[in-house]
């Protein structure tokens, strides 16, 4: 009915071959979701590393100020007395986290990317 | 080439002047003609249910398609304008994010069809140059997306809607291969097209070359 | 100014209005105030593709968590910011559709040779539209070339678009009218700023 010519079929092949290759990096990928979890007694707080962003999370005592910066999250200011909470440094990795006792503020990094150890996670924090 | 004149004032070069400027405005009524089968095209693919709104057909661009064996490029791009223009004005999106995508889509894979299209002509069928056209269209639609819409997110749906547009686009090329060798009306504007070109080419030469004139 | 033109410009004047919104609430307001003025000029307003807009768009952007966690669904949480974020892109896509629609519902007549070429493919649209006949099997092609061949002849001459003697211009309740909806925007962005309204 309608003539194939040579550079069609080429074409087609190579768009076909295109094609494979998207529907696999896009669906066999484990979902690479890195997220930051906040948590304030019941209340909780997500956000994914992917974006560079200062947030403001309220506690009894005030504000604690995270920033996640290049898929890293460090805490910059905290209305708590010791403030070990900042000196914690930065995590980026799932399964670890930084602690403000006396905010009553969690905050990890959850996700199904690589974690270092199981040693690190924790299952669950009571205040 | 379309839009000069000869301005030889000799009676026989004032014919000739007439001549191309008739035959100019012809051409200019073609692309109107083609641009107002996209307008119409994009209607009824409107007018297709499709389950999911993304999902699209891309029949708008068989007039484009084609247009690529007819016309030069600035007419192609006069053409892709007036449709992209056309379609903005009769959905009324002409202010929004979607006209910058469609707009973004038809003029890339025009483009895309018209290299394409001379540099592998004549290796390739219409298939070929609809699956280039469909595949740029979609990839510039998708990039437009992610920037100004949805993020990375949509990177989830592009498989599936490259799959659709290349399975759509090889009907189209196949369409279009039929038409231009089916078609009276397509047969007649090639040939009279041919019959100008031959005719200026040869009247900005020599002075003899006005007795092709009679042809027609 | 010429009649057609109007809406034009009254639209180009809001947008700014809507663009530069903050607030959600005025967004939604702003949103619906455009609904209603371009359902007043003749154009229709079609539920189901802006449900599916909205959605899409609102899902799409929740998928991208971020902020304060409102519920969860499974594995699947759905944020205060992320949704925020969400409904503002779906209702400025939303609004700039309908002042298109707005826009364009006066039937603009673009000035110059391009304009010119635009009502020509508008003209042949509507011949398309009108002339042509469903046709029989294995006659696709040739009913298609009957349509194609019979617009060859209605060439418009030169003339015909001057002639036309119906240039309108604006009556003064008109112009009222569209300043009035431009104010209007205006004032929804203005209240939008002022951060009186929660969702800013």
């Amino acid at each position: 009915m309608t003539k194939i010519k040579p550079a069609d079929v080429f074409i087609i092949i190579l768009t076909i071959l295109i094609i494979i290759f998207l529907f696999i990096q896009t669906y066999s990928q484990p979902q690479d979701s890195s997220e930051l979890l906040v948590r304030v007694n019941e209340e909780s707080w997500r956000f994914t590393l992917e974006d560079d962003r200062i947030v403001h999370i309220p506690g009894p005592l005030g504000d604690t100020v995270i920033h996640i910066q290049a898929g890293e999250t460090y805490v910059t200011e905290s209305p708590c007395i010791s403030k070990i909470c900042i000196a914690a440094g930065k995590i980026s990795k799932p399964g670890q986290w930084i602690v403000c006792l006396p905010n009553h503020v969690f905050i990890s990094i959850e996700g199904s990317g690589n974690s270092d150890s199981g040693n690190d996670e924790v299952d669950d924090v009571v205040f | 080439m379309l839009f000069s004149k000869n301005k030889d004032s000799t009676p026989l070069g004032k014919n000739l002047h007439h001549e191309v400027v008739e035959h100019t405005q012809y051409f200019i009524t073609h692309i109107a003609i083609l641009a107002a089968f996209s307008l119409f095209l994009s209607t009824v693919e409107y007018m297709i249910p499709k389950p999911l709104p993304f999902m699209r057909i891309g029949l708008a661009n068989l007039p484009i398609i084609i247009g690529l064996s007819i016309f030069s490029l600035p007419e192609l791009l006069l053409l892709t304008v007036l449709k992209i223009v056309g379609q903005g004005l009769i959905n009324g999106t002409i202010f929004s994010y979607i006209f910058l995508f469609s707009a973004g889509g038809s003029l890339g894979s025009m483009l895309m069809m018209y290299c394409v299209y001379k540099l592998l002509g004549r290796f390739t069928s219409f298939i070929g140059i609809s699956i280039t056209g469909a595949m740029t269209s979609n990839a510039i639609q998708l990039l437009l997306a992610h920037f100004m819409l949805f993020g990375s997110s949509i990177w989830i749906i592009a498989p599936p809607f490259l799959l659709m547009g290349f399975i759509t686009s090889i009907f189209l090329g196949i369409f279009a291969n039929v038409f231009t060798r089916k078609s009276r009306w397509y047969a007649d504007i090639t040939t009279r097209r041919k019959i100008q070109e031959n005719s200026m080419r040869k009247s900005s030469g020599t002075k003899g070359g006005l007795n092709s004139h009679a042809e027609k | 100014m010429q009649k057609s033109n109007l809406r034009i410009v009254a639209g180009l004047l809001m947008i700014p209005a809507f663009l530069l919104q903050k607030n959600l609430i005025m967004m939604i307001v702003q949103v619906a105030f455009i609904m209603v003025i371009a359902v007043l000029k003749g154009r229709k307003i079609k539920p189901v593709p802006v449900l599916v807009v909205l959605t899409s768009v609102v899902l799409m952007n929740l998928l991208q968590v971020n902020g304060k966690v409102l519920f969860t669904i499974g594995s699947f949480s759905v944020t205060l910011g992320a949704l925020k974020i969400g409904l503002d892109k779906a209702l400025t896509l939303i609004g700039m559709l309908y002042v298109s629609q707005y826009m364009v519902s006066g039937r603009p007549k673009l000035p110059g040779k391009f304009g010119q070429l635009l009502s020509k493919q508008f003209l042949f649209f509507e011949h398309i539209v009108t002339s042509w006949k469903r046709p029989e099997r294995g006659k696709f092609i040739e009913s298609l070339d009957v349509v194609l061949e019979e617009m060859e002849h209605i060439y418009p001459d030169k003339d015909s678009f001057k002639s036309e003697s119906n240039i309108l211009y604006v009556k003064k309740i008109e112009a009222l009218t569209e300043t009035f909806f431009v104010l209007f925007m205006w004032a929804g962005f203005t209240v939008g700023i002022l951060d009186i309204l929660p969702v800013g």
